[in-house]
């Protein structure tokens, strides 16, 4: 009794609902938004419109401040997250730590919720009237701030929500890069007397560099797809302020129904994603050497 | 000697206070949410805000259902998540094994598509897939939210590395002792890959609870709405919020996903970990 | 969004303060068409009707009174939110599938529906009196130069104020005619009482832009659709939008919540809003009974009356793929004509009728208690009838949301207004290709 299913086909059935998927939800979706971003959805049909799309685009101040508003969360972000992540690390790996699995989970807990969720948990601590944060800050002699409401308190305030929920995650990775350095590197660094903190930036930094630059890397592909945050805690405002591509593109193709359009702006965020990817691969295939 | 005592004295008391802070300030909005779940919307906005239990919980309970079917949401996510973790469990091994343990016709260049497919944001396929659920009468289904979601390559790359490893030998006495490809692939290998389903399951059950913009454009109805766009839903009317109720829906989305992070917390730090510090 | 708001709230007040004023029992059911005496069985089928809230509740009434005339006719009522609404029937219009017979829609968010998928709606312009409803109704209601829906509920815009707080300061409402006699009043307000003159959002929404706008009978388009936001008109709103701002006589109106409790904690002097805040008001504050008076938007020149303004309000369409399509279309021209019936959904749900020969009825020419016994709804009579035509366009949606960021960049970066406009200009001008 034989199966139809040999050694040699075997790998082909393995990978079938694979390709199936792939193709239908993949690769059939790219190319039909490359073909979409050429055609406007107007009076219900679609009109061939060239290369308008793209022209509206490069115009479209809208655009260009979704993306420097992901530069602005990459400049401001990105470095307070990784910073924070490593020191997170570095101090939960110590050997004296007591109770080190409590402050590892604490610490992660925030990366488990449901971003919708914990946009609106800030929403309301951040309430200009009467959340918490603005409440403490006048108990001890500030004015409040109007956090959601204005340019950089907005965009502060969203800097902020990213940095809760994604720190911890950051940090286990850190603590899976510290404890993947060779222990004979911190040993024979105390045979020579070395400090805590020469160890940390000659031994702790070096090693980790490459994680780092994967987190900031992942970290900017994730500012830039940024969306529950940007919808739910300012709804991109005010004054577009805080919005990104993902919210942007959200917009215009579900809320204008602009289908076209939307298409092009997504093959922007492929284009640009595309670049930074190739960016990561060669930085840190530069990092094992 | 008692120099370098109090230099790590300081040390360690400056871990505990840095470490306590970060641990404070990532579990307070959690408690604040719990907290005003059981307050009323006049106790949570008022200038000083009541951060202790209240009594409200039944009377936000009640009023969240007259808004919303919550025993519903939770059973449509559950659906989506559930199935969505076990096809991803199956599909995603099938191939990682396939890619790891057969040489065949096409592997480098299937692995290298699927590698860069790793980098294609889901937002670029919004517009078509939109269209092409509509076109197939997928609308407003549990199908349109799952499947497109399994075209995801992490899956696959972190079962094929953990597979790597695993001995080409016992495949071979497997072989030897009869079993076809498929028994080998359920019986003998999938057993082995616990952990590494485990890790995958847990990343793929969370990300699933928490989707929202795709679900958010492509269900329709209350009656198929997922925790975090019922969530947006009750966020979205502008006449007479009601946080009690709000905060009440939020803790009740997060607290499944906390009951089952607390319990598998090792899978978790390892689907993490998995997807960073592989190669 | 704003439907939805004002609904839940007009409901109560209204129930309570307006039966009262109709002479006691509910008014007599009489359905729009007069022919009561035999069952019609001509039509038949299950109509299903999308709506929300007490919209939904009126029609359901309707429902029953329709059923009078044709027992045939079955009704499946299905509640959404305004939200859910959108985003089902843009699924729906795109797939052609689940398509529901009757379907109320905000009324300036319908021309953007009529437009993007045209055809996909029954045309109405043969059948309806466009003379019996408001012209501004009968805008929203146009799509590529059809009539797509049936006008509802309207929003003619007044200015609201505080009696007590104008006497308080010495203000007297009448002798406040433009604007800038407002700024003037504001100032004086603000002085001796230290309450603000008027809520302004800076950044969530652009009504007082629109309003002022539409008092001068200006508009984001031009009537062949063309973007027209740098008009003399336009600058002349954001600049008086400017000199609001800048006199500091404003609170932030952050979100509906916000200005609740600016209004119910006596923030605020002034609001300028349409019909439906009256029973916000009322349902927010009703310990300030007595305390309201309204009055006409202040104009732009003394001499020159000006015309009127309008906020929210929704229409009611049948899709053209609608299964009990005659049904529908019969039940909806009922529901809309009915003239006892739009005073009731007036009197019971706060539904400000868009319906002339409705808004003719006794209930509107009462005084309000609240108001202190001034006859407030003939005053939004007369705004009402005045508010110019405007033309909608597709492309609606996203100038509200263009023009919120261009009021951000007059008021939180304190931008020139003319410059803000001419750039808005040519961002609409690009983006919607005309």
């Amino acid at each position: 009794m034989k199966s139809i299913i040999t050694k040699r086909n075997a790998p082909y059935f393995f990978l079938a609902p694979m390709i199936i998927l792939f193709l239908a939800f993949m690769a059939y979706p790219i190319a039909d938004s490359f073909r979409l971003s050429f055609f406007n959805f107007e009076g219900g049909t679609y009109t061939l419109v060239g290369l308008n799309n793209y022209a509206v685009m490069l115009k479209d101040p809208i655009f260009w401040k979704s993306l420097s508003n992901t530069v602005i969360y990459l400049i401001v972000q990105v470095p307070v997250m990784v910073i924070l992540s490593l020191i997170l690390g570095v101090l939960v790996e110590q050997d004296f730590l007591k109770f080190r699995a409590c402050y590892r989970i604490g610490v992660f807990l925030p990366s488990i919720t449901a971003l919708v969720a914990y946009a609106m948990v800030f929403k309301l601590l951040l309430n200009t009237d009467y959340g918490i944060i603005n409440y403490v800050l006048r108990a001890a002699g500030f004015r409040g701030v109007d956090w959601l409401n204005t340019v950089w308190g907005a965009r502060f305030s969203i800097i902020m929500g990213i940095t809760w929920r994604w720190t911890g995650y950051n940090t286990i990775i850190m603590i899976a890069g510290i404890k993947g350095i060779p222990t004979e590197l911190y040993e024979s660094a105390d045979i020579d007397g070395a400090s805590f903190w020469q160890k940390v930036m000659g031994i702790t930094i070096p090693m980790v560099k490459p994680i780092m630059l994967f987190v900031s890397i992942t970290s900017t592909i994730g500012t830039l797809q940024l969306f529950d945050e940007s919808f739910i805690l300012t709804q991109g405002g005010p004054d577009n302020a805080t919005i990104t591509i993902g919210h942007y593109l959200y917009n215009t193709g579900f809320a204008f129904f602009k289908f076209g359009y939307a298409a092009a702006l997504s093959y922007a965020l492929l284009i640009i994603i595309g670049v930074l990817s190739v960016i990561q691969f060669k930085m840190t295939k530069g990092g094992e050497n | 000697m008692d120099a370098m005592k109090g230099k790590n004295m300081g040390r360690k008391a400056v871990t505990y206070v840095f470490l306590t802070i970060a641990v404070f300030a990532s579990l307070f909005p959690f408690y604040f949410m719990f907290v005003s779940a059981t307050n009323t919307n006049a106790q949570i906005l008022s200038v000083s805000p009541k951060l202790t239990f209240g009594t409200n919980l039944l009377t936000n309970l009640e009023n969240l259902n007259k808004k919303l079917d919550i025993g519903r949401v939770f059973i449509n996510s559950m659906i989506m998540t559930v199935s969505y973790t076990g096809l991803s469990i199956l599909f995603h091994s099938m191939a990682g094994y396939a890619l790891s343990k057969y040489e065949f016709k096409g592997k480098g260049l299937m692995f290298g598509f699927i590698m860069m497919t790793m980098m294609i944001p889901g937002q670029v396929m919004y517009v078509p897939l939109f269209t092409l659920m509509n076109r197939i009468g997928w609308a407003n289904t549990y199908q349109a939210v799952v499947l497109p979601g399994l075209a995801n390559a992490f899956g696959i790359f972190l079962m094929r590395q953990n597979m790597l490893s695993f001995p080409a030998s016992l495949i071979e006495a497997a072989r030897i002792d009869g079993y076809g490809e498929m028994g080998i692939f359920f019986r003998v290998v999938l057993p082995n890959m616990k952990p590494a389903v485990g890790a995958l399951g847990i990343y793929m059950f969370m990300s699933m609870w928490n989707n929202f913009m795709w679900p958010l454009i492509i269900l329709g109805t209350k009656s198929m709405y997922n925790f975090p766009v019922a969530l947006s839903m009750l966020d979205g009317v502008v006449w007479r919020k009601d946080y009690g109720v709000i905060m009440l829906a939020t803790s009740l989305a997060t607290l499944p996903i906390l009951l089952i992070f607390l319990i598998f917390q090792k899978q978790f730090v390892a689907g993490v970990m998995g997807g960073a510090v592989k190669e | 969004m704003k439907r939805q708001m004002k609904a839940t709230a007009l409901s109560l007040v209204m129930a309570l303060s307006l039966t009262a004023c109709s002479g006691g029992g509910a008014p007599v059911t009489k359905g729009g068409s007069e022919a009561k005496g035999e069952a019609d069985k001509s039509l038949s089928g299950t109509v299903t009707v999308w709506s929300w809230d007490v919209a939904l509740a009126h029609l359901q009434e309707e429902a029953e009174k329709f059923n009078e005339i044709y027992p045939d006719v079955e009704f499946n009522f299905e509640e959404m939110g305004v939200s859910q609404v959108y985003s089902k029937i843009t699924t729906c219009l795109q797939s052609g599938i689940g398509l529901p017979d009757v379907v109320s829609l905000e009324g300036e968010q319908m021309a953007k529906f009529g437009e993007k998928f045209p055809d996909k709606f029954v045309d109405f312009t043969g059948d309806i009196k466009a003379e019996d409803f408001l012209d501004i109704k009968i805008s929203e209601c146009t799509a590529g130069g059809k009539v797509v829906a049936y006008p509802w509920d309207a929003g003619p815009c007044a200015m609201f104020y505080r009696t007590d707080i104008f006497e308080q300061a010495g203000v007297k409402a009448e002798d406040i005619v433009t604007w800038d006699d407002f700024i003037e009043a504001g100032k004086t307000i603000m002085e001796k009482t230290g309450t603000a003159m008027m809520p302004l959002a800076t950044a969530r929404k652009d009504t007082t832009y629109r309003m002022l706008l539409m008092e001068q009978e200006g508009f984001y388009f031009d009537e062949n659709g063309n973007t027209n936001v740098n008009s003399p008109e336009s600058i002349r709103a954001m600049e008086m939008i400017h000199k609001i701002y800048n006199a500091g006589i404003t609170v932030n109106d952050n979100s509906w919540d916000d200005f609740i409790a600016s209004l119910s904690g006596s923030k605020i002097a002034c609001v300028p809003e349409a019909v439906w805040l009256a029973g916000s008001i009322k349902d927010a504050a009703p310990d300030q009974s007595g305390k309201w008076g309204v009055m006409e938007l202040p104009r732009f020149d003394k001499d020159k009356e000006s015309g009127g303004a309008s906020n929210g309000g929704s229409v009611l369409a049948v899709p053209a793929s609608a299964k009990s399509k005659e049904a529908a279309v019969e039940f909806v021209k009922f529901a809309m004509t009915d003239k006892e019936g739009n005073v009731e959904g007036f009197t019971k749900y706060g539904l400000y009728p868009s319906y002339i020969p409705a808004l003719d009825s006794e209930v509107f020419k009462e005084g309000d208690e609240f108001f202190g016994g001034q006859k407030i709804y003939d005053l939004f009579n007369a705004v009402g009838q005045k508010i110019p035509k405007c033309n909608y366009t597709a492309n609606f949606a996203e100038a509200i949301d263009l023009s919120k960021n261009a009021v951000s960049k007059v008021t939180l970066d304190g931008q020139d207004p003319k410059t803000v406009m001419d750039g808005l200009q040519e961002e609409m001008k690009a983006k919607f290709g005309k």
